[in-house]
């Protein structure tokens, strides 16, 4: 018999409650593979069906994911200096680094629920730029927020069906990150071509 | 290396804008209650544990223990598809089924007769669900 990833997940989750959330959204931002929102809809759910308390679910999974975030950001700190020896003189390095610098909270807020593929990512390189960690913080914050309250909140609200909202939301992921991927892609012609 | 992100940009618009249409139908017309009805066993799925089955169902967990075989005693943290290759390897989707089987049973067994209905033979073996 095939097990899928949230097959082992889930009763863990059902069965020890909001620690093993936090743990999970921990490891899952801290850059493993894991679906955390698949688990933040099921835990609005499992609040709703009264199997779990909805304050400290909603505390855990923010401590969890944002600790997670951090840890990420800390891995591209140092990983920095090995960046900057290898890409450091590359032009598309410098200015991949600038538009982080301008674009770098929009980026870290909005990867936080709405293009969560590119959350891991994202941290890397907000840790290995000039982007500051208090800055990093509260745009974090404010996005696994709304992560955890609005796919936490659209479980609660669906219920016994939270697994068609989950695969709503993976589906309309992957068509905003095709968008995002060809938008930036017709920002960089349009640069390349002010530039010649 | 801009043409290949515009063509992967252009594939996953295509492929997930499909899907995400189709799946928007299928959450636009599905209920939105907390708990699925009694017997309605296309709900049970194999990441569930027996002890959540039976709450969701309000199904005496006991019952459910007896009914696929297995002792509760270890086995309360383990999911259905955990239980079956633990305990019915040679079955796939054995425990999964029977549980299935379980709640309908239960389910009919524990609905009020209709006016017209005969007494069903042997009805309740086991508690009845609170209100």
């Amino acid at each position: 018999m095939s097990t899928s990833l949230s097959e082992i997940l889930l009763p863990l989750l059902i069965t020890y409650g909001p620690p093993m959330l936090g743990l999970f959204l921990l490891l899952g931002a801290a850059g493993l593979p894991l679906p955390g929102s698949l688990l933040v809809i099921a835990t609005g759910a499992f609040v709703r069906q009264g199997f779990l308390d909805w304050p400290f679910s909603a505390a855990i999974a923010l401590a969890g994911a944002v600790l997670g975030d951090s840890i990420g950001f800390g891995l591209g700190y140092h990983a920095r200096s090995w960046a900057e020896n290898r890409f450091g003189g590359s032009p598309t390095w410098q200015t991949a680094t600038q538009a982080f610098e301008k674009g770098g909270s929009q980026a870290v807020f909005l990867t936080r629920f709405l293009i969560t593929a590119a959350a891991v990512p994202v941290n890397l390189i907000a840790g290995s730029s000039d982007y500051s960690y208090r800055r990093f913080l509260v745009f974090a914050l404010l996005g696994e927020t709304v992560w955890v309250f609005g796919y936490g909140g659209l479980g609660y609200l669906f219920g016994s069906e939270w697994e068609l909202v989950s695969t709503f939301l993976s589906d309309f992921g992957g068509l905003v990150l095709g968008l995002a991927l060809l938008v930036g892609a017709l920002m960089y012609w349009r640069r390349q071509q002010t530039r010649e | 290396m801009l043409i290949s992100i515009v063509i992967l940009g252009i594939l996953l618009v295509l492929i997930f804008g499909w899907r995400a249409v189709s799946s928007f139908r299928h959450l636009r017309s599905a209920p939105m209650r907390p708990l699925p009805d009694a017997g309605e066993i296309e709900k049970i799925r194999g990441w569930m544990t027996i002890p959540y089955v039976a709450k969701l169902y309000n199904i005496p967990e006991e019952y459910l223990w007896e009914q696929v075989g297995i002792s509760p005693e270890g086995n309360e943290a383990k999911s259905l598809a955990e239980l079956t290759v633990e305990y019915y390897p040679e079955h796939e989707l054995n425990v999964l089924n029977k549980v299935k089987v379980a709640v309908r049973e239960f389910s009919l067994r524990s609905r009020p007769p209709r006016p017209d209905e005969p007494p069903m033979p042997g009805k309740p073996d086991f508690p009845t669900p609170a209100p």
